[in-house]
């Protein structure tokens, strides 16, 4: 049972072979490694994000672990399923939403193509009806929905898809770049309806995004991909808190005190009589503390990262 | 003027050119149901019966001169001039100091050139095959007139899709004129059965409408079908086509582009 | 299965809907090939003016050969068209991913879960047709040979889909050959000719089980005609059966082998 609730990854590897030259009878083949032999184990109680930088075989992952690709080498087990087996009882429990890709029919209301996932999944239509109230309640849809798809808006129409992959509600939904192209209200929106999801039903989330607000807010599990390994896995706050650095900054009296400070704390000298400090943690106002008790200084600030900052910066790093 | 229009002819054949293998694969598309219509011919001839007042090598020459020719002097609608009408290319174009009707000249006839090398040579294997003749039966006479028929042909041919590709001014889908055509021209040109076996009606009707004279009349007149007195006439009739489609060409596009800067 | 067939007919019933809305295109390419097949039928007229028994085949006979090509092809058109044809891009745009994820049989969703509604109303023409040649030429017909009839018309559907598989297969491993698969679908041009024309037996044969050109016109209107033993219904099977599971391996090892395209 406890196999149930998980995603187990061990040792995978996913290798493309891709033609390099174009010659009709002897093309010339190389070899890509998009999943270097990464290791993953994911309790389903948490949503679990994904960064990485374009390339670093987060779409790959994501492919993998619903089935649409064949793994190279390693085993993937999810739900106690082979996903690439692609059984019926494992692809009900499944959902997959790709930002920028568009499942309904174009010109029919979206309420229609939306019911035909009642027959695809086999749901009772009172069922589908309390679903479709609770939804759109919690994403803020008025009579959008009996409007065809080509009168609305890029935010509508990704919202109508949104519901379209998970109104099934299956155990897991894989989200890969749910909030491309979208503004920020409509971003912060979709955010709100992940959580609403996963606290309602019980819904799992697995996201990639370029977006980092989309995890750092919807995902209490994560994992840095780069280069097709796994970097970092973990606590989503834990991560940010280890990168988390806090720039200090102070205005001596003077060049020479500010040099003084710099010398004995370990700061940095700038122009107009400025400190700077970086640390890391919470050491910031043990440091001020120390340093107002010795000396005068005029204006201090504290500044943190936000968090879209300290991500550039792992996967800069790397 | 005309060293741009002849470098853009050039262009236009290396880009061609650099598709080769989906060039000569799109031509052998065509030899199939000529394959067929061969077969179909040989296969009635064999048994003593005969197709109107055709002799099978005759016939089997139409029929090979035919599909090179209405190759080249098919009509359709042409995607480059609608999509540059619908989506407003064509701004860039009028500001240029070319004209726009010879641009598209150049550009449709030399890619044709190009279509029709190939298209020759593999007739012309085709001819041996089925003929088991090396040298077609071509009179010096029929050349000579089939060069002039072509001159007037080319234009003629290349002004009817011209006029139903700006039709794009009036209507906003034009494809299904693409549509019919594509069904309805191989029959009415001559590119099926030759036109002189149809019904009495009907055949009058065929005889006299330009697609004849794009496809059967220039087939013909290379079989050897025409002495000099009835050739003038056919020639004095495309002429007569060419002038009208000139003049409600004309039209056509001065009253386009009037509705076309009213949209845009 | 019946959970199959609610999703067959309320998708479908959807699809019908849609093509409502833009009617007036589909009426078009109704009339368009209408006049096709009229042009055909007036060709084989023509010839018979001209050569009368020359072709050694009477003309209602030359009438349901055209009409039976018609009928295959919107059989096909009708109930695999869509999805066969849709499966190029499908793999190019990666949408075949949304496809791969639900819980039903895949090659249902790829070939038989969309109906194409354009051709049904083709499909009542060729009927109409059918019955115009009937009773214009006095032909007799039995129950037994309207059945023969049917089952040599499903069994040429079937090789004809699985044929169209193959070349859709083909244009999608090799990309930009576009030209090369259209090459093949244009020897369908001659199956509204006579068997008898192509006198060789390797083209007989090639034109059975490489390229089955025989098999979607001339099969089922000598099935009509009857007269021609069991070895006619013979070949049609062993095609089909090679067919089908030709298509069959191909589309397994095509998504054995989908690069699904990065978003």
């Amino acid at each position: 049972m406890e196999n149930s609730r998980t995603i187990r990854i061990e040792s995978l590897w996913k290798k493309y072979r891709v033609k390099t030259s174009v010659s009709l009878f002897r093309p010339v083949y190389k070899e890509i490694e998009a999943i270097r032999g990464i290791s993953l184990c994911h309790n389903l109680d948490h949503n679990l994000g994904i960064f990485g930088k374009n390339g670093a075989g987060k779409t790959t992952l994501v492919k993998l672990l619903t089935g649409i690709l064949h793994s190279s080498s390693g085993e993937i087990s999810v739900l106690g399923h082979i996903p690439y087996k692609l059984k019926p009882e494992f692809k009900k429990q499944i959902g997959l939403f790709q930002g920028g890709k568009e499942q309904l029919i174009w010109d029919l209301p979206a309420i229609q193509s939306l019911e035909l996932s009642r027959y695809i999944y086999g749901f009772s239509r009172d069922e589908f009806k309390k679903r479709i109230t609770h939804f759109s309640q919690a994403l803020d849809i008025g009579d959008e929905l009996d409007q065809p798809l080509r009168n609305m808006s890029l935010g509508q129409r990704c919202k109508m898809e949104l519901i379209y992959s998970f109104i099934h509600l299956p155990k897991i939904v894989f989200l890969d770049e749910p909030t491309s192209g979208l503004d920020i209200i409509t971003r912060s929106k979709l955010r709100g309806f992940i959580n609403f999801c996963h606290k309602e039903y019980g819904i799992c989330f697995i996201i990639t995004s370029h977006n980092v607000k989309d995890i750092t807010d919807c995902c209490n599990s994560c994992i840095v991909l780069d280069n097709g390994e796994i970097i970092y896995q973990g606590d989503t706050t834990f991560l940010l808190e280890k990168h988390q650095h806090e720039v200090i900054t102070l205005s001596a009296k003077s060049n020479d005190v500010a040099r003084e400070i710099a010398e004995k704390f370990g700061g940095t000298t700038v122009e107009d009589e400025e400190v700077v400090f970086e640390s890391t943690g919470n050491h910031s106002k043990q440091l001020i503390c120390q340093i107002l008790a010795q000396y005068e200084i005029s204006d201090f600030s504290i500044k943190k990262k936000d968090d879209e900052e300290i991500i550039t910066e792992i996967l800069k790093n790397e | 003027m005309s060293r741009y229009y002849t470098a853009l002819g050039i262009q236009t054949i290396k880009e061609a050119a650099a598709y080769r293998t989906n060039f000569i694969l799109s031509f052998l598309v065509v030899l199939i149901p000529l394959g067929g219509q061969l077969l179909l011919a040989k296969f009635i001839y064999s048994g003593g019966y005969q197709i109107g007042a055709w002799k099978l090598d005759q016939l089997l020459l139409y029929y090979i001169i035919a599909t090179i020719v209405s190759e080249f002097f098919v009509i359709g609608t042409w995607w480059d001039i609608q999509n540059d009408i619908r989506e407003g290319g064509l701004n860039y174009h009028l500001l240029k100091p070319y004209s726009y009707f010879w641009h598209n000249f150049v550009v449709y006839y030399a890619l044709k050139a190009v279509y029709t090398i190939f298209a020759i040579i593999v007739a012309y294997l085709a001819f041996i095959a089925v003929s088991g003749n090396l040298v077609p039966q071509i009179k010096l006479q029929s050349i000579i007139q089939f060069i002039i028929m072509a001159l007037i042909a080319a234009p003629l041919s290349f002004l009817i899709t011209f006029y139903l590709s700006i039709l794009a001014f009036y209507f906003t889908d034009i494809g299904f004129v693409m549509n019919f055509l594509g069904i309805l021209l191989p029959f009415a040109s001559g590119n099926i059965l030759p036109l002189d076996i149809f019904p009495r009606g009907i055949r009058g009707l065929l005889l006299k409408l330009p697609s004849a004279y794009l496809v059967y009349h220039p087939s013909c007149i290379l079989t050897g079908n025409y002495a000099w007195r009835s050739y003038w006439q056919i020639v004095l009739e495309a002429l007569m086509w060419l002038i009208v489609f000139i003049m409600i060409t004309q039209v056509a596009w001065s009253q386009g582009r009037k509705k076309y800067e009213a949209i845009g | 299965m019946k959970h199959y067939l609610v999703y067959y007919i309320q998708a479908n019933l959807l699809q019908l809907k849609r093509m409502v809305v833009y009617n007036k295109s589909f009426l078009l390419d109704v009339l368009a090939d209408l006049t096709g097949i009229m042009l055909a039928l007036f060709f084989y007229q023509i010839l018979y003016l001209n050569v009368g028994e020359g072709l050694r085949i009477s003309i209602e006979d030359l009438y349901i050969l055209v009409l039976s090509v018609k009928l295959t092809g919107d059989l096909y058109n009708l109930l695999f068209g869509s999805g066969v044809h849709s499966l190029p891009s499908l793999i190019q745009y990666g949408s075949l991913d949304s496809i791969l994820i639900k819980p039903m049989n895949l090659f249902f969703m790829l070939f038989c879960s969309t109906l194409n509604w354009k051709y049904f109303v083709n499909l009542i023409i060729d009927v109409v047709l059918f019955v115009i040649i009937f009773t214009q030429y006095n032909i007799a017909i039995s129950v037994m040979s309207i059945c023969l009839y049917l089952i040599m018309i499903g069994l040429a559907t079937m090789v004809y889909t699985a044929f169209n598989i193959l070349i859709y297969l083909g244009s999608i491993i090799f990309v930009r050959m576009d030209a090369f698969a259209s090459l093949i679908s244009s020897f369908f041009s001659l199956s509204t000719y006579p068997a008898a024309i192509f006198r060789a037996s390797y083209l007989k044969w090639i034109f059975i089980y490489v390229i089955p050109v025989l098999v979607i016109g001339n099969f089922p209107m000598m099935a009509m005609k009857g007269g021609y033993g069991y070895q006619l219904y013979i070949a049609a099977s062993m095609c089909a059966v090679v067919f089908v599971i030709a298509a069959y391996w191909g589309t397994r090892s095509m998504l054995r082998h989908y690069k699904s395209a990065s978003s």
